[in-house]
């Protein structure tokens, strides 16, 4: 996957999400999921051209990885994938808690397509051939759209913090969590990465007024750590003595031999 | 949408500023004529194999060639492809018209290349 390449460049999915919070929605960074390099270079021209960063990716399997890993502000999906349909591929983001908008790209005529593109979880759909000054506008109104739900979840490896509803939710299974737990998980996913002070997590978890007995915050991570090691996270959490943890993402885990 | 537009040369030039689709359109075209040889004395199972290759290239040419602002050569290929999702689907059309349609899809892209 490249951000300059054409679709079929696949050579690892690396995709950086340095920066994604500070482009603003006139810098968006897009996926556009599409095997067709002709159709690919020229979706990618028009939109850099516009000022967004483009990552363009061919199938569908690396497509889920890259929406995984990116915070993307939209998705380019086209319906006719060589490893997997598109609407699979909308649900399985869709299931994964990938909230992005979707752009879907169908074949002319197919009704059927378009109403399952939208059912699936698409947010809009673009019928093939198309004019790019439509494209242009589509994908300036799904930009427009309010981001309210997705600043509402966090998003780190498999897990999908939501603080709405106060449930995290790993592999597309909710993680029953303590409260403590909880505000625990949210503060070292907002904080991915990086070294959060003992004092900080304290400050967060309690009141000013609250009893914090010395090792409270060590049995809050040590069974933080449990629950998410049973539920298969992709992250863990390291410790630096006398300074703080630091929740960052690791490898899944091999499955124990049957 | 596309049948309502028409497309300039600058426009094209625009949509296609290193001639890498007009290129393709070359190479859809010898990839159409050299499945369409023979096609209509090809055992069943051969004839069926080729015709769903025709289909699959007629269905990207369709989408690609009309966003790039080739709209007849778009037309072309997706009458071609829904006459062969026709038969395909079981209903026994006359074999002569996907030929007529492969046939006049080449012609077009002909055109289109000149």
């Amino acid at each position: 996957m490249t951000s300059s390449g054409a679709a079929g460049e696949q050579a690892g999915v690396a995709v950086s999400g340095e920066g994604t919070q500070s482009l603003t929605a006139s810098q968006a960074r897009i996926l556009v999921v599409e095997d067709d390099r002709d159709i690919a270079g020229l979706v990618g021209r028009e939109l850099r051209a516009l000022g967004h960063t483009v990552d363009i990716i061919g199938l569908a399997e690396d497509a889920l990885v890259a929406a995984r890993a990116a915070d993307y502000a939209l998705m380019i999906v086209d319906l006719g994938l060589p490893d997997r349909d598109g609407l699979d591929l909308v649900r399985e983001m869709r299931r994964r808690s990938i909230e992005a908008p979707i752009l879907m790209l169908t074949g002319r005529g197919k009704v059927e397509d378009r109403v399952s593109g939208l059912a699936s979880g698409a947010d809009d759909y673009l019928v093939k051939p198309f004019a790019v000054p439509e494209l242009r506008a589509r994908v300036a109104a799904l930009l427009r759209r309010p981001s309210r739900i997705k600043r509402s979840r966090l998003t780190v490896a498999n897990i999908v913090v939501d603080r709405n509803s106060l449930e995290a939710v790993i592999d597309g299974s909710s993680l029953p969590l303590a409260l403590k737990q909880f505000q625990l998980l949210e503060l070292l996913v907002r904080r991915k990465n990086h070294m959060t002070p003992k004092r900080m997590i304290e400050e967060a978890l309690y009141g000013f007024n609250d009893e914090v007995s010395g090792n409270a915050i060590e049995a809050h991570i040590y069974k933080l750590r449990q629950a998410l090691r049973a539920a298969g996270a992709e992250v863990r959490i390291e410790t630096r003595r006398g300074i703080g943890y630091r929740l960052v993402e690791c490898a899944p885990r091999p499955a124990p031999d049957a | 949408m596309p049948e309502e537009r028409s497309i300039t040369a600058a426009e094209l030039a625009l949509l296609d500023p290193d001639g890498a689709f007009s290129s393709r359109l070359a190479a859809d075209r010898d990839v159409l004529t050299a499945l369409a040889r023979g096609l209509s004395t090809a055992p069943a199972e051969s004839r069926q194999r080729r015709l769903a290759e025709i289909e699959g290239v007629a269905h990207r040419l369709g989408g690609a060639a009309g966003t790039f602002g080739y709209l007849a050569v778009s037309d072309a290929a997706f009458e071609l492809e829904a006459r062969i999702a026709v038969r395909r689907g079981g209903a026994e059309g006359p074999f002569a018209e996907i030929q007529d349609r492969l046939a006049a899809l080449v012609s077009t892209l002909d055109e289109a290349l000149r």
